[in-house]
């Protein structure tokens, strides 16, 4: 399959790929014609302007993808040969605009802080970049092919299971099993769910408060303690392995729905940089292009 | 004539739908001016109300006056509305007319001749009558549940028009098929409801259906228990309005009673065959739709019963109300000029002169040999309802001042009438003058006369047109929609089996090319047999001595080897299927299975020998064309998954595809800018719906239109609002009157009825509504007048560059395929 189904790095053959090693090579020639010159390498020199251009250009083209995206009749190619050619021509941003400054970048003003707010435009690019590659197939294997939906289904069976098996045993233990599917978390900010923090607790008898399950953990070790001392008591020793087994395979599921939140934060908590770093830069922009024409 | 007494009517009309009440009407309106002192007609029918069809349609559905060219002519009113809308004129006029109408009165069966008919009633009081005009439709009786107090009441209904509007109550919905489905999951939403299943499974229900319902049942939070292997013992009626009634049920685990509000019961419906044949009347065919042949008049077979409405065909309200009228005229024997006159003097556009109508539909009908056997009326209609196109003398003739639909089409001699590589959804007949036809690409142009016909090859294996077809100098060609040749095939053996020989011989000389002359494949032709394949079915088992080999019809055929049953090629229609050991390996080498529901002819070996025998070149293209196969096959024989995958994308209807979206899993970001794609370039309402549908492994296929090849949605549209473009998309025209038959009829439940939204507000004020709770996603609430519409993905016909959904996706997951891509997708 030639045509379906193709990555963004390696869209028509790699076209951009091409693009992007023209651009930067095209721009390192520029950039060389400054040495052995009275004047040393800026952004100054003619070639410095001319480098300063075009990568005014090219930000400003690569910020149109925002709009691109959004026109969903515009004709002007697809939206992946879009996304590919941003994604080179955006790599080939920092090195033209690194030679357009000559390296001048140690002072703190809003020269300099416009190239930083630049920078973290491409890096939280690259981490898109990164997520956009990976993570999807990460995602599927995760799911088993199946949707996300069908795992929850898969949960919310095992706690009416396990809510069944509790309401036979005794009370202390019972309650504990209830207060660990009481007391699971999961979900929470989108930073929460990068992390995947597990706020998940249940009340322990034994300790009379309400202690940490992340993972499951707590409520496995308690029935795993419970069950050798069950061992003559035939039935609570059936209904207490039940509930282990239980708990293992929900232990499994929170662990593939957990990941699967994690992934899917992670396919977009980068653009919460990408987004605002590119308007500051733009703005940071402008007020480098007004300065440098006006007062310098 | 005999004088009417208390049970002996002139005049007995069946069913209040809109065709009996407009019947009626007319014969109230000849009483009055024939000074009657009572009247001399009574109108039946089995339900408690007029009209229990359109009152069966959802509360507030907007009832549509379609078709938009034809007047309306009947006593009673009618134009678009609320379904409340049009019941209440209907029934002011009921009353207006004082219509003489006997309810509960469920008509079994007729017998006697004109003149002394005896009608047999469910309640067997006599009736006997002069004539019988039939009006009661094709939606059949309800079945009702068969024990005591199972007649309609608020406690037990056989409809569901507005499930919403039953909150916190206790529901028993019996049944199992689709309509008890959905009606359970809707009221599931506000009530507690109990689905009595009679067997141990939904078997009956659709996919999509069936998965809702089973998640349904078995989540702990929804309000839907299922009882299996359950039927009903009896039922009790509340005691008094408020109170609760019961239900008592036999289950495996004995009796049980379940005390509730309300009971709905979704048993079907007994279709009319059975009724119709007990009234007399003969069907023109075995098929499962076809209904009795009628006269000009309506008149069927049996003298003195009339058909009209559904019965006779015509499935809009409109055209059932206009024969109302004239079937009574008729009946009476007075003169009149059928509404639908006007429309056939249109169609013909004074092409024949100034000869009268009558006479030109005889004089055509004289020179089309296909359609001698067709009934005067279904000949009318296929006029109505087609097109001509004219050229030479004849466009001449044509009254250049009519325009729009339906008037003639006038072609210079030579343009295309149907090219190759597109889809055509109509077939055509010449008239007058000629056709030159070009088999496939390539070969030489043949020139055919009067009664040939063409067109047949797409409409019968969904696949693009093999052939080209020009006008011929003054000619008269009539183009007739597919729904209209599907409906004569389905009703006529001569059509039928003349439109099939046609297909065959076509497919059987695009085959053998370089061509056998036709009439050398005309004998083999008749000797060849269609088999169907239900999907999974086997046509042979590998390592069997071949002794046939198929061509295949419609339909998809894998053929799969070993063990693990490799996926080794995938044959659609006009493929052949198992030549392989008819070519000197008489062992099958693999196995033969339809993957969708195939018909395949079968031709017999020494049939085979013979052909090849004779012709020499054509041992050789066939040998050419079989490595070609083999070489493909090899690359996909190495691929272990390729059966399981092969199995699920064909279950998901990819096999039937020309244009379905599959959506990579390992490149979707799950950025939904496809399905905001769609709604953007769809009027805000997305026809595709992503995260629904089912995935293997990294493939996944969202719900969203396939643009099957046959597709089902088209078969019971009643505006035939369903049309197919030349590059095969498959759309849905603003003639759709929202009543959900293709909805149903999808088997991949891409279709949604939608309340048409207004037109999109600009962008401030849609940030505010996003802001504000109130509900503004454009489906209407319940209680007002909701205008539906089925819709679904057009493959973007209107957007130019293509399908949006596929342009947006950031990343190239999402991609639109057809079924001879499917194997490129294995190979991956
Ligand atoms: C959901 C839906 C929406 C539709 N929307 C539209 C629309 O918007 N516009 C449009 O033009 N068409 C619409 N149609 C089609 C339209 O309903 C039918 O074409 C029309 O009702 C046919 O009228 P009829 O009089 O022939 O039969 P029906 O309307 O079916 O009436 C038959 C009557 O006969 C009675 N009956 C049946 N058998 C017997 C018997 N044995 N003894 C006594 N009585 C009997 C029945 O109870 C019924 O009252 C829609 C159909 C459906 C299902
Ligand atoms: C200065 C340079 C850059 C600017 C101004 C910029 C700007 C943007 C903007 C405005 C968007 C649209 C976001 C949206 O509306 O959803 C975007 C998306 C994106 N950018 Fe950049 N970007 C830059 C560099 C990069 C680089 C270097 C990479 C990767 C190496 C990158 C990868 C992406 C990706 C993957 C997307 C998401 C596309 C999508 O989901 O449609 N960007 N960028
Ligand atoms: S609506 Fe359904 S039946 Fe019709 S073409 Fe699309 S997928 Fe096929
Ligand atoms: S092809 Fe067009 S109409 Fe169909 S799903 Fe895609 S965007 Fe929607
Ligand atoms: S647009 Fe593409 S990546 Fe985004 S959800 Fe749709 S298929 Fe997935």
């Amino acid at each position: 399959m030639t045509q379906l189904h193709q990555s963004i790095l390696s869209w028509r053959n790699y076209r951009y790929l091409a693009w992007f090693i023209v651009s930067v090579v095209a721009s390192l020639l520029v950039f060389v014609s400054q040495f052995g010159k009275p004047l040393p390498p800026s952004g100054s020199t003619w070639q410095g302007y001319v480098l300063g251009t075009f990568s005014t250009l090219l930000i400003i083209w690569l910020t149109f993808l925002g709009l691109r995206k959004r026109r969903y009749r515009s004709q002007m190619g697809t939206v992946q040969g879009w996304v590919s050619a941003h994604v080179y021509l955006g790599l080939s941003v920092p090195i033209v605009a690194f030679m357009h400054s000559a390296g001048q970048i140690e002072a703190l003003n809003i020269h300099t802080l416009t190239f930083w707010f630049m920078m973290v435009v491409i890096v939280s690019g690259f981490i898109g970049l990164y997520a956009y590659l990976h993570v999807p197939e990460r995602m599927n294997e995760n799911i088993g092919g199946k949707n996300i939906a069908h795992w929850i289904r898969e949960l919310s069976s095992i706690d009416r299971q396990l809510a069944e098996t509790a309401s036979a045993i005794n009370a202390d233990c019972c309650s504990e099993i209830l207060s660990a599917l009481d007391g699971t978390s999961l979900g929470g900010s989108k930073l929460v769910q990068l992390l995947g923090v597990d706020k998940s607790t249940l009340f322990s008898v034994e300790q009379g408060k309400v202690i940490s399950n992340a993972d499951q953990a707590a409520i496995i070790r308690i029935l795993s303690e419970r069950i050798p001392l069950a061992r003559d008591d035939e039935k609570l020793s059936i209904l207490l392995n039940t509930s282990f087994s239980l708990f293992g395979s929900r232990q499994q599921m929170l662990r593939i729905i957990r990941k699967d939140m994690r992934y899917k934060s992670l396919l977009s908590i980068w653009l919460h940089l990408h987004i605002p770093f590119t308007v500051s830069l733009l703005i940071g922009l402008m007020i480098h292009v007004f300065v440098i024409f006006f007062y310098w | 004539m005999q004088s009417t007494t208390a049970n002996h009517y002139e005049l007995v009309i069946i069913g209040t739908g809109p065709a009996g009440l407009s019947a009626a009407g007319r014969a109230a309106q000849l009483d009055l001016e024939n000074g009657a002192s009572s009247p001399t007609y009574i109108l039946l029918e089995s339900a408690s109300d007029i009209s229990s069809n359109v009152r069966s349609y959802q509360k507030g559905k907007h009832v549509m006056n379609e078709p938009g060219y034809l007047d309306l002519r009947s006593p009673m009113r009618f134009s678009s509305g609320s379904r409340e809308e049009v019941l209440g004129n209907w029934e002011d006029d009921t009353a207006r007319y004082a219509l003489n109408i006997r309810y509960d009165s469920e008509v079994t069966g007729i017998s006697g001749s004109k003149g002394a008919f005896d009608i047999q009633l469910r309640d067997k009081t006599p009736l006997g009558c002069s004539a019988v005009v039939l009006a009661s439709g094709t939606s059949g009786n309800v079945r009702l549940i068969g024990v005591e107090n199972d007649r309609p009441s608020d406690f037990v209904r056989y409809t569901l028009p507005d499930p919403y509007i039953f909150s916190d109550q206790v529901a028993v919905v019996i049944g199992a098929g689709d309509s008890a489905i959905e009606d359970a999951l809707a009221l599931s939403k506000q009530n507690y409801v109990h689905i009595i299943n009679r067997r141990s499974e939904f078997s009956r229900a659709k996919a999509g259906n069936l998965k809702d319902v089973l998640n349904a049942i078995n989540d702990s939070d929804s309000r839907l228990e299922c009882h299996y292997d359950s039927s009903v013992m009896s039922l009790q009626l509340p005691a008094a309005q408020g109170d609760q009634g019961c239900l008592v049920l036999t289950t495996p685990q004995g009796e049980r009673t379940i005390p509730c509000d309300l009971i709905i019961a979704r048993l079907g419906s007994l279709p009319p065959r059975a009724f119709l044949e007990k009234c007399g009347l003969t069907m023109s065919s075995q098929a499962a739709g076809a209904l009795p042949d009628l006269d000009r008049q309506y008149q069927s077979d049996v003298q003195g019963i009339y058909l009209i409405g559904a019965l006779s065909g015509y499935p809009l309200i409109k055209q059932a109300m206009n024969q109302g009228q004239d079937v009574v005229d008729f009946v009476a024997g007075n003169t009149i000029v059928p509404a639908d006159h006007t429309l056939i003097v249109k169609r013909l556009g004074g092409a024949f002169g100034d000869k009268g109508v009558d006479d030109v539909l005889d004089y055509m009908y004289e020179k089309i040999p296909l359609l001698q056997s067709v009934s005067p009326i279904a000949f009318r209609e296929l006029i109505i309802e087609s097109r001509l196109f004219v050229s030479g003398e004849w466009a001449d003739r044509v009254d250049k001042t009519l325009s729009g639909i339906g008037a003639p089409v006038i072609k210079p001699e030579n343009s295309f009438l149907m090219e190759a590589g597109l889809f055509v959804n109509k077939f055509y007949i010449v008239v007058e003058g000629s056709v030159s036809i070009q088999p496939y690409a390539g070969a030489a142009w043949e020139s055919s006369g009067p009664g040939a016909f063409f067109g047949e090859s797409c409409l019968f294996s969904g696949r693009s047109q093999a052939s080209s077809a020009v006008i011929g100098a003054n000619s008269v060609i009539i183009e007739i929609p597919r729904r209209i040749l599907i409906k004569l095939a389905n009703s006529n053996k001569a059509v039928r089996e003349g439109v099939d020989q046609s297909f065959v011989l076509g497919m059987l000389q695009a085959i053998f090319k370089p061509k056998i002359p036709s009439k050398n494949l005309l004998g083999l032709c008749a000797r060849l047999k269609t088999q169907t394949f239900e999907a999974g079915e086997q046509l042979y088992e590998e390592n069997t001595i071949g002794d046939c080999l198929y061509l295949v019809r419609s339909g998809t055929i894998n053929l799969v080897r070993g063990e693990n049953r490799k996926i080794i090629a995938d044959q659609y229609a006009g493929e052949l299927v198992g030549q392989l050991s008819l070519m000197g390996h008489p062992r099958r080498h693999n196995s033969a299975v339809a993957t969708t529901r195939a018909e395949a002819l079968v031709i017999d070996a020494v049939d085979f020998e013979e052909l090849l025998h004779n012709n020499p070149t054509i041992r050789k293209k066939l040998e050419d064309d079989l490595s070609v196969l083999l070489q493909e096959n090899n690359s996909l024989a190495t691929h272990d998954s390729s059966a399981k995958l092969m199995g699920f994308l064909m279950k998901q209807g990819l096999g039937e595809a020309t244009n379905a979206l599959a959506i990579d899993s390992s490149l979707c970001v799950g950025c939904d800018n496809c399905e905001k794609a769609c709604e953007d370039t769809h009027g805000g309402v997305s026809r595709l719906q992503r995260a629904l549908g089912d995935s293997l492994g990294r493939f996944h296929v969202p719900t969203a239109c396939r643009h099957c090849e046959t597709p089902h949605c088209m078969k019971d549209c009643p505006p035939d609002a369903i049309h197919r473009t030349p590059s095969g998309s498959v759309y849905i025209a603003d003639t759709c009157i929202g009543c959900g038959n293709c909805e149903s009829n999808c088997p991949y439940n891409v279709i949604e009825l939608v309340a048409t939204s207004e037109p999109k507000a600009p962008l401030w004020s849609r940030l505010f509504n996003a802001l504000s709770p109130s509900n503004s996603s454009g489906r209407a609430e319940t209680g007002s007048v909701v205008v539906k519409h089925a819709m679904k993905c057009d493959a973007c016909m209107s957007v130019s560059g293509g399908p949006a959904c596929v342009r947006a996706c950031p990343t190239g997951a999402a991609a639109r395929l057809g079924s001879e891509q499917l194997l490129s997708l294995l190979e991956k």
